[in-house]
C-alpha cells in the first residue's frame, strides 16, 4: 500500500515537472586533479547536472570523488528574474563534504543572491556550517561567501573564458577570508557538446598578511546540454 | 579635481598605515618549508630541553599576541612584573606569537623581558603572522633558533608532559611539517601525562570575534583536527584571534586565547595549572 502510495507520488511529480519544465540543461562529467599542501597531489572526478524546472527556475546538483578521500556534493535551487540589464539570481544551497579519511563531514546550508550580465556577474550570501567529528559537533557562524566575475565573450559563443574571486567552488565553500581564484573555460564541439575545464588557486594566508603559495584544483570534461 | 584630491588622500592614508600590502599577495620571509627545514637542522644540532619541576602540579604562564611596538609595552611589563613575582613552581612561559607588531621590535620585546631571562624563567615561542611579515623570519632564527621544537617537562611522581610547537605563521603548516609531526606525535604516543601544541593560528571560528583574521584551509583544518585526534594530543593552545574560545572536537580541547595586545578588547595573559587536569585561568591587565 506504502509502495503504491510512493510510486504515484513519485509519477505525479515526474508528470507534473514534466508539464512545466522547460529551457536548456547541462550534464557535465569532469576528470579532477591538482596538488595543495595538506593532500600533495590528488586525483578523481565530479559528475553535474544543472536541470531546468520551469523558464526561470532551475536545479543544480553534483557530486565529486576524490584520491584524498573526500566526496563532496552540492544540492542548489536557483530561481533567476530579468531585469533591464542583465538578471538577478536568487539561490539557496546545501552542501555536503565527507573527509572519510580524517574522520570528519560538513555540512553546509548557504542562501543569496546575484546580479549577472553577458560579461559580469557578482554574487553575494550567507552561509552557516557544522562540522562533525566522532561525537563533537562545530557550528560555525554565519559567514558570508561571495564571487565577483568578468567574462570574456557573449554566451552561446564558440568559445569563452571567465575569470574572477571567490570563496566557493562548486564543491567547498570556504571560509569568507580564505579567498580562491579561478578561471573558467569553454569549447562547443557540437550542437550538444562542449569541452569545459577550470582551474581553482587557493593562496593560504592572504589575510595573515604571510600569502604564500597553498594549492590549486584543476578540471576538464565534457558537458552534454539538453531541451526540455 | 576633487576626484583626484580624494584618490590622493586615500592613497597617502593606505602609504600611513603601517601595513605591508604586498603582504597579501606573497610573504618577504621564508616559506613555510624552508623555516621548517631550518628548524629541523638546529633541533638536530640542539637536541630539546627538559625541565625537571618540584612538584607534580606546576603552572605554565601562557601568553599571546602581545604585538609589542616601543611605544606600547605597558602589558607586557605587567606580564613580567605578575610572572616573577609568583613564587609557585613556574619554570617556564609560552608565548603564541605576534610577539611584535612589525619589524625592529624585537629588541624591545628581548629587553623588556630580559628580567625573565634574568630570574631563570624561559619563554618558549612560536612565531606568528607579525613575526614574519615584514621579512623578519632571518631575525627570528637569530633570537630564537627554531620555530618547530618540543621539550618535555619531567615531573617528580607522574612522569612527564610535552609541549610541542609547530609553525603555522603564515596560515598553513605545510604537508612536511605535518607529515613529521604525525610521525613524532605516533612515536611518543603513551609515554606522557599530557601532550600539548601549541602553535600561532587557530583552528576553528564559532563567532565572529576574528572578522579581519584568515584561518588554515578548511582541508587543512580537518587534517590537522584528524591527526591531533589520533596522536593522543590533549590541549591544543593557539593566539591569532585575540579572543578566546574553548572548542572540544574529536577528543582534542583547542583553547584560542585572549592577547596581550594593549587598548585590544579584552587584554591579559592565561595561566594553565598542570596536574592531573589542565586547568586555565584569565587574568585581566587593563
Amino acid at each position: 500500500m506504502k509502495l503504491k502510495l510512493l510510486i504515484t507520488l513519485v509519477a505525479g511529480l515526474l508528470g507534473a515537472f514534466s508539464l512545466l519544465a522547460q529551457g536548456t540543461g547541462e550534464v557535465a562529467l569532469l576528470g579532477v586533479g591538482g596538488q595543495n599542501r595538506t593532500w600533495g597531489g590528488f586525483g578523481g572526478g565530479a559528475l553535474q547536472a544543472s536541470i531546468p524546472v520551469t523558464k526561470r527556475l532551475t536545479i543544480q546538483t553534483g557530486w565529486q570523488g576524490l584520491s584524498s578521500g573526500t566526496v563532496t556534493g552540492l544540492l542548489q535551487v536557483q530561481p533567476f528574474f530579468p531585469l533591464k540589464k542583465g538578471e538577478l539570481f536568487i539561490d539557496a544551497s546545501a552542501y555536503y563534504g565527507g573527509f572519510y579519511k580524517n574522520g570528519i563531514g560538513e555540512v553546509l546550508a548557504a542562501a543569496g543572491a546575484g546580479w549577472r550580465t553577458a560579461h559580469f556577474s557578482a554574487q553575494l550570501g550567507l552561509s552557516v556550517r557544522w562540522i562533525f567529528g566522532g561525537a563533537d559537533t562545530v557550528m560555525e557562524p554565519i559567514d558570508p561567501y561571495y564571487r565577483i566575475a568578468g567574462t570574456l565573450k557573449k554566451p552561446g559563443s564558440q568559445w569563452n573564458i571567465s575569470a574572477g574571486i571567490s570563496n566557493f567552488t562548486r564543491y567547498q565553500v570556504e571560509r569568507a577570508m580564505q579567498p580562491i581564484f579561478f578561471i573558467e573555460g569553454r569549447y562547443r564541439i557540437g550542437r550538444k557538446f562542449s569541452l569545459v575545464g577550470e582551474l581553482n588557486i587557493k593562496p593560504a594566508g592572504m589575510f595573515h598578511l604571510t600569502a604564500t603559495w597553498y594549492g590549486f584544483s584543476a578540471g576538464l570534461g565534457v558537458v552534454y546540454t539538453f531541451s526540455l | 579635481m576633487k576626484k583626484a584630491l580624494s584618490l590622493l588622500m586615500a592613497l597617502c592614508c593606505l602609504w600611513a598605515c603601517n601595513v605591508d600590502y604586498l603582504g597579501y599577495i606573497y610573504t618577504r620571509s621564508a616559506d613555510v618549508d624552508t623555516r621548517f627545514a631550518q628548524s629541523m637542522e638546529y633541533n638536530a644540532k640542539a637536541g630539546f630541553p627538559s625541565i625537571s619541576v618540584a612538584d607534580d602540579n606546576y603552572r605554565v604562564y601562557i601568553v599571546t599576541d602581545i604585538h609589542t611596538t616601543e611605544k606600547e609595552t605597558a602589558n607586557l611589563d605587567r606580564f613580567v612584573a605578575d610572572y616573577l613575582a609568583d613564587d609557585t613552581s613556574a619554570p617556564f612561559c609560552i608565548n603564541l606569537g605576534d610577539i611584535v607588531n612589525d619589524k625592529g621590535q624585537y629588541g624591545v620585546f628581548q629587553s623588556h623581558t630580559a628580567p625573565l631571562a634574568n630570574a631563570g624563567k624561559q619563554i618558549f615561542s612560536t612565531p606568528g603572522n607579525h613575526d614574519i611579515f615584514f621579512g623578519e623570519w632571518d631575525e627570528w632564527i637569530s633570537l630564537y633558533h627554531t620555530s618547530c621544537y618540543w621539550f618535555e617537562v619531567i615531573t617528580p611522581g607522574r612522569g612527564k608532559d610535552l609541549f610541542l610547537s609547530l609553525d603555522s605563521a603564515g596560515g598553513t603548516m605545510g604537508k612536511a611539517q605535518a607529515e613529521w609531526a604525525e610521525d613524532f606525535l605516533n612515536g611518543v604516543k603513551g609515554k606522557y601525562r599530557h601532550i600539548t601544541v601549541f602553535t600561532h593560528t587557530h583552528f576553528w571560528k564559532r563567532d565572529n570575534s576574528q572578522d579581519a583574521t584568515g584561518n588554515y584551509s578548511l582541508e587543512e583544518t580537518y587534517a590537522l583536527a584528524s591527526l591531533f585526534s589520533r596522536a593522543g594530543v590533549e590541549v591544543v593552545l593557539a593566539g591569532h584571534d585575540h579572543a578566546t574560545e574553548t572548542t572540544l572536537f574529536k577528543g582534542v580541547r583547542y583553547e584560542t586565547l585572549e592577547s596581550l595586545k594593549m587598548h585590544d578588547i579584552s587584554p591579559g595573559y592565561n595561566i594553565f595549572g598542570y596536574g592531573q587536569d589542565i586547568k586555565r585561568t584569565f587574568v585581566p591587565v587593563e
